[in-house]
């Protein structure tokens, strides 16, 4: 009961901070997204967060620091279409990640010796937890891929447009409508008229022709095949690669909600790590619509109980404070102890 | 604060109470929601492949991708059909378990999972907190509505099919299988 108690004080400490910031939902506007990595160095939260997770924390590398660090380093890759440049990139980001990963294995050793000890909540700094959000978030500002899948061009003599090639492409789905992108768990696309073929999702554009596509999971990113080069991926943030065990950045890729595992020889797809809701939660913001029921994972349910001070929701790894009487989230808690 | 425990756990346990005696008098055809078995030595991956009347389930989801998220760290509820809600689709289920419609299959099954640990139980509780239908987000592009009918629960996909809690739910160490009579299928949107 002292435990319940003291985490309640700890969490309300937090809350506390996080309320009295109105504007700090400002970093799901559009125009922070294009500078996270920036805006978080300059911040330095990670300070706060260690205060606020306790002593026992201090001693320990400070991964989102280096997690903004690397993601500026890929951010800048994702516009870059010379395949040396990215790959020379991706091996210093190996490398720092191979870093960390030796050191991860220090940080379990150390929670495991914090859980035993009862050590309290990881309340999650909110200026770091906002730097992650922004993270996450640019996967939404994606597109089609622009043209015709290569594959489909080369099997079919050239990418012909569905009227000339009516066998070879699916209008209606098995339940006889149209294809669109919710289908498939694809939330970001324009909506337009889309066809289906060989794993995947074809936009028409004007005129008739086939105008950019979409890769789809089971599809074109089926276990084995290599992952499209023009499939725009990004880094998660390290909480994530502990949480979902990821493993270095060339072990995995994020995009539309899905971590995939692949083979850091040839990229070629291993398998699915985690899906994500995408649900853009954030602090002093009301929960998004459609968390009405308990869910905190099994191994946390003792923890994170609802009261009539606080409810707890689970969402893409994270464990949510909710304030009952203002229906604001009042805190993300880690689910790394 | 104990009260406070106290009086939750006591709200929890008449909420639980219902489904639990409905257990006892339940048929594996009656709609009646079961409490839920816990199984905590197992995963959701695990517990998916003892049951005996999902094999179509099991051999979507084998071919699908999907097995390594029910066998990883994160929590998941899996709304599970059994083998009778895809006979059910007819020709049109059949199609769905093609190779070819591999992307059509995971992305309806997306929107058969729920982010976390939920019980029908933690479902009962909350509808009869709200006072009415509560609603969650999928792992999908949708949201489920769950309803509450006497013992039954039933859920609806967001512009979408219903269907209801069948047979019995089981708790793993990383998420929830709830067995569902019919297969949840979006409707055309024009």
């Amino acid at each position: 009961m002292k435990y319940i108690l003291s985490s309640a004080a700890a969490i309300a400490l937090a809350a506390s901070g996080a309320l009295a910031q109105p504007d700090k939902g400002k970093g799901n506007d559009r125009g922070d997204r294009g500078q996270p990595a920036a805006s978080g160095e300059k911040r330095g939260g990670n300070g706060a967060a260690r205060d606020q997770r306790g002593p026992q924390h201090s001693a320990k590398p400070d991964r989102r620091e280096a997690d903004r660090a690397k993601g500026k380093a890929q951010e800048r890759q994702g516009g870059q279409s010379d395949a040396r440049t990215q790959a020379r990139a991706n091996e210093r980001a190996d490398q720092r990640q191979d870093r960390r990963a030796d050191r991860r294995e220090d940080r379990r050793d150390d929670r495991r010796f914090d859980s035993r000890h009862g050590i309290g909540d990881r309340i999650v700094d909110r200026l770091v937890f906002r730097d992650e959000r922004v993270l996450l978030s640019r996967d939404r500002d994606r597109g089609l891929i622009a043209g015709c899948p290569p594959g489909l061009a080369k099997k079919y003599n050239g990418c012909l447009p569905p009227g000339q090639a009516k066998k070879r492409y699916y209008e209606r789905a098995v339940f006889g409508y149209g294809y669109r992108p919710g289908l498939f768990g694809l939330s970001y696309y324009p909506s337009g008229r889309y066809f289906y073929n060989d794993g995947f999702l074809l936009r028409i554009g004007n005129g008739g022709s086939i105008s950019g596509y979409i890769p789809l999971l089971g599809g074109a990113l089926a276990i084995g095949n290599p992952w499209p080069s023009s499939y725009r991926h990004y880094p998660v943030p390290n909480y994530y690669v502990d949480y979902y065990n990821l493993g270095p950045a060339n072990r995995y890729r994020y995009a539309d909600n899905v971590i995939y595992r692949v083979n850091p020889e040839d990229a070629a797809i291993l398998g699915v790590a985690a899906l994500l809701t995408g649900d853009d939660i954030q602090i002093g913001h009301p929960m998004p619509v459609g968390y009405d029921v308990y869910n905190v994972p099994y191994a946390y349910r003792d923890r994170y109980r609802d009261t009539p001070d606080a409810w707890y929701r689970y969402s893409d790894g994270y464990v949510y404070r909710i304030d009952p009487t203002t229906q604001l989230v009042a805190a993300a808690i880690d689910l790394l102890v | 604060m104990s009260q406070f425990i106290k009086r939750a756990f006591g709200a929890a346990a008449l909420a639980v109470l219902p489904l639990v005696a409905a257990c006892g008098q339940a048929g594996q055809e009656d709609q009646s929601v079961q409490a839920t078995k816990e199984e905590k030595a197992s995963t959701l991956a695990g517990a998916l492949n003892s049951e005996g009347n999902m094999t179509k389930l099991q051999g979507a989801l084998a071919k699908s991708e999907l097995t390594g998220v029910f066998d990883g760290p994160g929590s998941y509820t899996l709304l599970a059909p059994n083998d009778a809600a895809f006979t059910a689709l007819g020709e049109e289920g059949e199609a769905l378990l093609d190779e070819e419609q591999h992307p059509l299959l995971v992305g309806l099954l997306r929107e058969h999972m729920l982010p976390g640990h939920v019980t029908p139980e933690l479902i009962a509780e909350a509808i009869k907190a709200k006072g009415g239908p509560v609603t969650m987000t999928t792992l999908g592009n949708g949201k489920l509505t769950f309803t509450q009918d006497g013992d039954s629960i039933s859920v609806s996909l967001e512009d979408g099919t219903t269907a209801s809690f069948t047979g019995t739910p089981i708790a793993t160490s990383n998420g929830v299988l709830i067995p569902l009579d019919a297969v949840l299928v979006p409707k055309d949107e024009g």
